[in-house]
């Protein structure tokens, strides 16, 4: 290994290996691989490994498997297509409201004040309200997710046998992720990149909780806890709350824009 | 010549149902991949591949034909994977004892002649296992990228969750895969 070339702090992790097999990494990691043999070696083991799998496919299927699917689902099949419903109305839809009502109110405000005493309002403040909107109801969020969160992270450990029943915070989970969702997405389309990458950060583990077990084993109640405090996740919402404090009583904040 | 899959969307759209027929005929094999490949399980693959075509049928007009209907088939089907999943966790995971260590100490151990071996079932197992490892997100953003040649940004729009998010769901498989299936790989 030429220590110019590549030098010990520069090895690929196991992640940028992925990435790099799949085709997704920067140039520099690909040279990076044909550089360090170390890294080289690496990369044909992860490589192996998925190539292992790539062969591993179901038991194959009798010749007329087709037409018997067929069969099977004529006779559930409706005679006529229902129209559609929505899985989960409630959460996503509330949310939607909630935020646009009050995009709107934010903007009537600013206009209200600009016609007082300013020149006519421009959209980069108005767009610059409805940022500040969205960081309140935001807020809102964020303390109802972490008042989910913390107790699993600071639950004691557990004996690996043990289980921690998680099924009354998956029904909270399941709204959270739907709220998650919608202001990850407005705050993408605002290019608020900050509040975007930590709602994205959140979903993950949310999406995670959503799809685990009711009850969590010793070893996973661990692992969800080890990646909350490797993430320093709940901190970084700390300090989200702690930058946009949400409105008081009279939702002063709020009024103030 | 065979009917393109936009085309006999829009005959079932407009009361053909021998055209869902085809359309269910041509792709029930993939979708059986898929939820085997999603769940390990052959009746569960079988379950997978109804609850697709039926929810698929059901939804048809929600189906744009800017992504291939494949792509859009894959992604009801996982989705309808995960949730069966999670509800069978919940009772299984209660049960299911701690032996991760045993059959790594098993493959470690096994036949030093195994690389001579084919395929076998030996190895199927041994990968069953490995993916049954994975929780339920990362098993589905591994198989739809690693199987369906999915986009990131497509396995993302699928979980409901971001690009990152998606991306190490992704890696996350990759590694505990690669540390399970370790003792197979060297001795290839
Ligand atoms: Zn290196």
């Amino acid at each position: 290994m030429k220590p110019d070339s590549a030098s010990a702090g520069s090895h690929l992790t196991q992640d940028q290996i992925a990435e790099y097999l799949y085709g997704d990494a920067a140039p520099e990691l690909a040279a990076h691989v044909a550089a360090c043999p170390e890294c080289g070696e690496e990369c044909d083991a992860v490589y192996r490994t998925l190539q292992l799998l790539r062969n591993w496919e179901a038991p194959e299927l009798a010749p007329g498997y087709e037409s018997a699917v067929w069969q099977k689902l004529a006779a559930s099949l409706p005679q006529q297509r229902r129209a559609f419903r929505f899985r989960r109305p409630n959460a996503v839809w509330t949310a939607a409201a909630a935020l646009a009502a009050m995009i709107v109110v934010a903007i009537s405000l600013q206009f209200a004040g600009s016609r007082v005493q300013e020149p006519p309002a421009d959209t980069a403040q108005a767009s610059d309200a409805g940022q500040r909107i969205l960081s309140v109801a935001v807020t809102d969020h964020i303390e109802r997710t972490m008042a989910v969160l913390s107790p699993l992270v600071n639950a004691e450990p557990q004996h690996p046998a043990r289980f921690t029943d998680v099924s009354v915070e998956q029904n909270t989970v399941e709204d959270l992720l739907a709220e998650n969702r919608l202001y990850r997405q407005t705050a993408v389309q605002d290019k608020d990149r900050n509040t975007a990458a930590l709602l994205d950060e959140i979903g993950q583990v949310l999406v995670e909780l959503e799809h685990s077990p009711a009850k969590l084993s010793g070893p996973q109640a661990h692992d969800l806890q080890q990646r909350l405090a490797d993430s320093s996740l709940l901190s970084k919402m700390k300090g989200f709350v702690s930058s946009n404090p949400s409105p008081g009583e009279n939702g002063a904040r709020v009024i103030k824009l | 010549m065979e009917e393109s899959d936009p085309a006999l969307v829009d005959r079932v759209l407009n009361g053909d149902r021998d055209a869902f027929q085809m359309l269910a005929e041509r792709h029930s094999r993939s979708v059986f991949q898929l939820g085997y490949r999603m769940t390990g399980n052959q009746e569960d693959a079988e379950d997978i591949v109804q609850e697709t075509f039926l929810r698929a049928f059901r939804h048809l007009k929600r189906y744009e034909s800017r992504s291939s209907f494949s792509t859009w088939l894959y992604r009801i089907a996982a989705n309808y994977s995960l949730d069966l999943m999670r509800s069978r966790r919940r009772f299984v995971d209660c049960e299911r004892r701690d032996d991760g260590a045993g059959w790594l100490a098993d493959v470690a151990s096994s036949d030093p002649s195994a690389h001579q071996l084919a395929y076998s079932g030996q190895i199927r197992d041994n990968i069953e296992k490995a993916m049954n490892e994975l929780t339920v997100v990362e098993r589905t953003a591994f198989v739809l990228r690693h199987y369906q040649n999915f986009s990131i940004e497509q396995i993302g729009a699928a979980l409901g969750v971001g690009e990152n998010a998606a991306k190490h769901s992704i890696f996350r498989a990759v590694r505990k895969l690669r540390r399970a299936l370790e003792p197979l790989v060297t001795a290839v």
